[in-house]
């Protein structure tokens, strides 16, 4: 791919990332340094991509290790970034704004707000301690009474049925075809 | 699909602006980092791309046939600044009776109390280029607080404008001192105009002349002018050493002396204020001052051509190749990216004059001022803009 295609592709998915990214993380400033370093990481490495065609579900397998890298460390890397000397733009409360309607976040929330609530205790205090605490499942194990396998069930569990609340535009063969 | 009646953030924009930049330079520096054939749409012309071929790859040849960039990064940044020095030393300059008239624009970000302020100045200096007989300089200076260019506001916050025009107010109370100051010493007249000096508020002005404003002169009673930090008398500057080299580690020795002197200013701050910094200037950012100032004054060219020599030793310092000012002049381009800021200095192509000057931030996180800490990427803290120089040889009159 030429770098003519990098910056078509950003042209042309930048506003489906960012929902995407925002979707998954819930903070815009972060979703733009994460977009801002997927498409770095897009550029250096664009002789591995096979073709414009292939750009889309290329582009949301590098933001999807991005996010992996950003739940994991809590921040973004800004490699590629630095390297190719990206500047980032800084998020504004009227960008931010739009960002949260474009990604839906708002009602997001409240959906899954709701689909909360609706969890049974058992499952709701597995995600609680595992995602909200960020306890390993030795912990999460140990602090329900139930041995860790039972605690990653749970878990597991949980975040199937939140996962059915947050509607997605992706579409599906997108983002296991990468 | 999502709703497309939202409109899209602006953000969107931006950063693809951004990555096409980044890409564009990216793509610059490769193809001068390798030595590559000539490319296809270059060579239209048949008689070329023999012409070409035959050269070989020599990275150097092609880029002398095809003028790709300016082989800065090939060539290194000391030979870069070595083709301005030369420039410098062929370039016309005024005679020791002539003037140099320049019309400059300076605009600079202030740390003020609760914010921070943004100032425009325009001059108008007229550069008397016997340093010899007269030591003064007329500058006549429209202050303004200017909106920056790129959207950028003027005043982050309402706090901030609030902030930045009660300064503001308060360097109006001072102009006004200078104006009515009593106790002016008077110097020798020229072309009728008496020039008169206030020693203890150390403005020039010329009297009988309607509206220009007062500003505190660059140049000192005793007839000094500052070059690398120093206060310096024209035999002193004579004998200020003309080896890069020697330019460059005196001007370090200065800038570390400068750099000493504001930390202790620093503790003497009240707290308050100290605690809105985090840190001031560091050794580094006063010699990059030092080293690419315009400093508007009748400076020897000889040793102007040194000091842009002497700037190839200031470490991070990077060739650039082409750049253009605000008015589309081209010119070579120079640039030191720290600490979340790039400085930026262009000398015109042909004459070699700074055009221009500027530092953008490309991270506000680094900032070392902690108001700054919250301005958009792309802010220019600082820039100076030659708008336009002639020699003159009297000064013209005014009103």
């Amino acid at each position: 791919m030429t770098h003519e295609d990098i910056s078509a592709l950003y042209s042309e998915h930048s506003p489906l990332l960012l929902r995407y990214l925002m979707r998954r993380t819930f903070d815009a400033q972060a979703a733009v340094e994460l977009m801002a370093e997927t498409f770095a990481t897009a550029y250096e490495k664009r002789a591995a991509c096979n073709g414009p065609e292939v750009g889309r579900a290329w582009v949301f397998g590098i933001a999807n290790n991005m996010l992996l890298d950003f739940y994991r460390s809590g921040k973004t890397e800004r490699r590629a970034v630095d390297r190719i000397g990206l500047a980032v733009p800084e998020v504004h409360d009227d960008d931010l704004e739009r960002i949260e309607d474009l990604a839906g976040t708002a009602e997001l929330r409240g959906a899954v707000a709701t689909a909360l609530r609706d969890l049974s205790d058992k499952h709701r205090t597995a995600l609680e301690l595992r995602v909200v605490q960020e306890r390993s499942y030795e912990e999460v194990a140990g602090a329900m009474g139930v041995s860790e396998d039972v605690a990653r069930a749970r878990v597991s569990r949980a975040l199937k049925k939140l996962k059915g609340v947050v509607e997605d535009a992706v579409p599906v063969e997108v983002i296991e075809n990468v | 699909m999502f709703d497309t009646n939202t409109e899209l953030p602006h953000v969107i924009a931006d950063l693809g602006r951004e990555l096409d930049i980044a890409i564009i330079r990216a793509e610059r520096e490769q193809r001068l980092t390798s030595t590559p054939p000539p490319r296809p749409t270059r060579s239209r012309r048949r008689g070329f791309a023999i012409a070409v071929a035959a050269l070989g790859v020599c990275a150097i040849a092609l880029m002398l046939v095809f003028g790709i960039g300016r082989g800065d990064t090939n060539v290194g940044v000391q030979d870069a600044l070595a083709d301005v020095a030369d420039r410098i030393a062929v370039s016309p300059h005024p005679t020791p009776t002539q003037f140099q008239y320049q019309k400059i624009r300076g605009t600079g970000m202030g740390q003020i109390e609760g914010g921070i302020d943004q100032m425009g100045q325009l001059y108008d200096t007229f550069v008397y280029q016997s340093s010899s007989e007269q030591e003064w300089a007329i500058s006549i200076v429209k202050n303004g607080r200017g909106r920056m260019r790129g959207g950028i506001p003027t005043y982050p916050t309402a706090k901030d404008r609030k902030n930045g025009e009660q300064y503001f107010d308060s360097f109006k109370k001072h102009e006004e001192l200078y104006k009515t100051a009593s106790g002016r010493k008077r110097l020798r007249a020229i072309n009728h105009r008496v020039m008169t000096y206030n020693k203890s508020h150390g403005v020039m002005g010329i009297s009988g002349i309607d509206g220009p404003e007062w500003v505190p002169a660059t140049w000192q009673a005793n007839g000094q002018l500052v070059f690398g930090g120093e206060m310096l008398t024209p035999a002193q500057l004579a004998k200020y050493p003309r080896d890069p080299k020697a330019i460059y580690d005196r001007m370090n020795a200065q800038a570390s002396k400068e750099w000493k002197a504001q930390r202790e200013l620093f503790a003497k701050l009240p707290a308050k204020q100290r605690a809105a910094l985090i840190e001031g200037p560091g050794v580094k950012d006063n010699l990059w001052v030092y080293l690419t100032e315009s400093n508007n004054a009748p400076l020897p060219a000889d040793l102007l051509a040194a000091r842009v020599r002497a700037l190839a030793y200031f470490p991070g310092v990077k060739a650039a190749g082409e750049g253009t000012d605000a008015f589309g002049r081209q010119g070579q381009k120079f640039i030191w990216r720290d600490r979340g800021v790039e400085s930026e200095i262009l000398f015109d192509k042909k004459t070699a004059v700074l055009l221009m000057s500027r530092a953008t931030v490309f991270d506000p996180s680094q900032q070392g001022v902690k108001a700054f800490r919250r301005v958009p990427v792309g802010t220019v803290t600082g820039s100076y803009q030659l708008i336009e120089q002639k020699t003159l040889n009297y000064l013209p009159t005014f009103g």
